[in-house]
């Protein structure tokens, strides 16, 4: 499947641990087991990939990764999709906050939180987005005030996923009423587990809760928790959210997509009308996996990575927004139920990890250049 | 581990990229369109057009992966020259590396013309048949090619750059060789998709209107985006139609629409200054638009 015969053994290996490892109940009937029951074994998975050695496979060895390249860790996520493996409730952890503590954290930070998240054992949550700021997140009202030892934080986010799972959230809040816009916010390290801290799940479209807002009242963050300088928060962020929207996301979602597609395809064999837009998707959807593949060719340059992966979000939400809006309108019985619900779900996806618009945005200024 | 092209696609797409940049920097594409700025001997002598016959042939050995890389630094030049027609006719056939000229073939028409009343018409459209010297080949890959001056027929003039004309016959091509010429025609119509991108993209920086470069409205940047997932997705799709024969033909039809949609959308980005003729964004539009009806003659 890679046309990269170096990788055959890591392939080989991989596809072996997968087979024996995703839980049999979460392959016999995933949609029967209630929430609780899937919480649990997705939290267990996050300690299965850790004791069988698959845990931050592009994170360097000296905070307990793997020291891999990162196309080890598209190939492996790919083969785990396939293999329809459960996704880890750890992901904020490794993909957002182990990134950013590497980069911008103390070594007492890195030492205190990367083991427990490699290991599964601790799960994290991201706390940006706000009521009143979504794309324009630097205009986040959450205060913290300095105290002694740490600071207070007040104010309440948005569209959390796994905030009542969670051990810690990576917290942005303004540290300055008066300093400039971009220089008066600081990213924190803070403790869900405390009075302070209430939230309460959003009721979706889909009748599904992926999300929860979060309720800060005088919350506690020491000083140590506090990551890099008091106005440094907003600079952290933009490198945990050019991590959110990378290639390993990109061949997760081709995976789930390609699944639903396959669906589809068998709701259209009778020649449906629809056939030959379902087969144009097909094209493009498989195009996203390959763009994937060219860009892992460059990863050693910032500059052309992003080149060619700033484009994956909005092509891979798109594709999954027509995929169901297409079958919504075959009156197929089967599979009436999972294009209901899927069609419902996937309104959200141009919308979060950053708007479609705001991609387009980044793509204009930062790889094309133009004014703003 | 990679799918980038080989040594040798890289520094052949280099060398045509330089060869295009001494003949045409600094000059408007509808300044050289309607003429040839590249004599056909800067090719022949660098042997450019040999790159692709095998190494065991005394050729560059270099794989259609490579030819596509070297047809999408072609493309963003709008030049007329059969150089890549040569390179893949010499490629596939012995007895096109004999000749030392410009080679191309004629292609049927996907949805031929009416009969005439002296009986059915089974002409072609041959690109570059209009070029001074080429010859045309009767077959390619099928053993022993036959080669002859293109006849003396009605020029098409609708895309200068591609000086083609109709002949009354059509070349017997092997199916590899066919599926292989689509790809390096849709690679070609990519890099040409990248260079109308570069020039919007320029274009909108520096136009100003309300008192703004144009490019800062979201109207335009938002179209400048997806022109850049565009030509980033036809750029994968010929990579994929080079890589794998099973999905060639999709992924050519893709690349090519692809393009062809980028190509719409820079005339629509430069304005009024889009649909006039100096400005030449056309001629890039109008070569694409021949080399898909092309295509789609070779696979019918």
């Amino acid at each position: 499947m890679t046309a990269l015969p170096e990788l055959d053994g890591f392939v080989e290996s991989a596809r072996t641990w997968l087979s024996s490892a995703v839980p049999q109940r979460w392959l016999a009937n995933r949609g029967a087991l209630s929430e609780d029951e899937k919480i649990e074994i997705r939290s267990e998975w996050d300690r299965q990939l850790f004791r069988g050695g698959y845990a931050g496979l592009s994170i360097p060895r000296e905070y307990g990764g793997q020291g891999l390249q990162l196309r080890e860790e598209v190939l492996f996520h790919e083969l785990a999709a396939r293999a329809n493996a459960p996704e880890g409730i750890g992901r904020v952890g490794k993909i957002l906050t182990v990134p950013t503590l590497i980069t911008h954290g103390s070594e007492d930070q890195k030492a205190r939180y990367v083991p427990g998240i490699m290991a599964g054992t601790q799960v994290w949550c991201q706390a940006f987005s706000e009521p009143g700021a979504g794309s324009d997140l630097a205009s986040i009202a959450t205060f913290a005030r300095k105290v002694d030892g740490g600071y207070r934080v007040t104010g309440q986010k948005t569209w959390t996923s796994f905030a009542q799972y969670s051990e810690r959230a990576i917290l942005l809040a303004k540290t300055s009423k008066d300093a400039p816009r971009y220089r008066n916010l600081g990213f924190f390290l803070l403790d869900m587990k405390q009075p302070g801290i209430t939230f309460s799940n959003i009721r979706q479209i889909s009748n599904t809760s992926h999300f929860a807002e979060v309720f800060l009242d005088d919350a506690f963050v020491a000083d140590e928790d506090l990551v890099a300088g008091e106005h440094d928060g907003w600079k952290i962020a933009m490198t945990t959210l050019s991590a959110e929207r990378g290639g390993v996301e990109a061949i997760t979602r081709y995976v789930d997509i390609r699944g639903d597609l396959d669906v589809l395809l068998s709701c259209c064999a009778q020649g449906t009308p629809e056939q030959p837009a379902a087969e144009k998707l097909d094209v493009r959807l498989e195009l996203v996996r390959w763009q994937v593949m060219k860009a892992l060719d460059y990863v050693d340059d910032d500059t052309e990575f992003f080149r060619r992966t700033c484009m994956l979000k909005v092509m891979w939400s798109e594709i999954w927004q027509e995929v169901t809006a297409l079958a919504i309108g075959i009156d197929c019985a089967d599979h009436e139920e999972h294009w209901r619900n899927q069609y419902l779900e996937t309104r959200a996806m141009s919308i979060y990890s950053g708007t479609n618009q705001i991609q387009r945005n980044i793509i204009g200024d930062r790889v094309l250049g133009l004014p703003r | 581990m990679s799918i980038q092209a080989s040594e040798v696609g890289q520094l052949a797409a280099g060398a045509v990229a330089d060869i295009l940049d001494r003949a045409t920097s600094g000059r408007s594409v509808a300044d050289y369109a309607e003429t040839t700025p590249i004599a056909w001997s800067v090719i022949a002598e660098g042997g450019w057009d040999r790159i692709g016959i095998p190494e065991s042939a005394d050729g560059g050995g270099a794989s259609l992966r490579d030819l596509a890389e070297v047809a999408l630094a072609w493309g963003q030049g709008c030049v007329a020259l059969p150089f890549l027609e040569s390179t893949w006719a010499r490629r596939w056939s012995t007895a096109a590396r004999e000749e030392s000229g410009p080679i191309s073939v004629s292609v049927k028409r996907s949805v031929p013309k009416a009969p005439s009343p002296q009986g059915e018409n089974r002409g072609g459209l041959a690109p570059y048949g209009a070029f001074p010297g080429v010859v045309l080949a009767r077959s390619i890959g099928q053993g022993d090619d036959v080669f002859e001056p293109a006849p003396d027929g009605v020029g098409d003039p609708f895309a200068p750059s591609l000086c083609s004309s109709l002949v009354p016959w059509t070349s017997q091509i092997s199916p590899e060789a066919t599926l292989e010429l689509g790809v390096i025609w849709a690679a070609e119509a990519v890099g040409a998709a990248q260079h109308l991108l570069n020039l919007s993209v320029e274009y909108a920086k520096t136009r100003e209107q309300f008192g703004k470069p144009i490019g800062s409205f979201q109207a335009v940047k938002h179209r400048l985006a997806d022109m850049h997932s565009d030509v980033q997705y036809a750029e994968t799709a010929v990579i994929w139609a080079s890589l794998e024969p099973d999905n060639s033909r999709r992924a050519t039809a893709y690349a090519l629409d692809t393009a062809i949609e980028v190509a719409q959308s820079s005339i629509q980005v430069h304005g009024g200054m889009g649909f006039t003729w100096e400005m030449g964004l056309h001629f890039y539009l109008r070569t694409m638009l021949v080399r898909r009806q092309l295509v789609q003659g070779l696979w019918a």
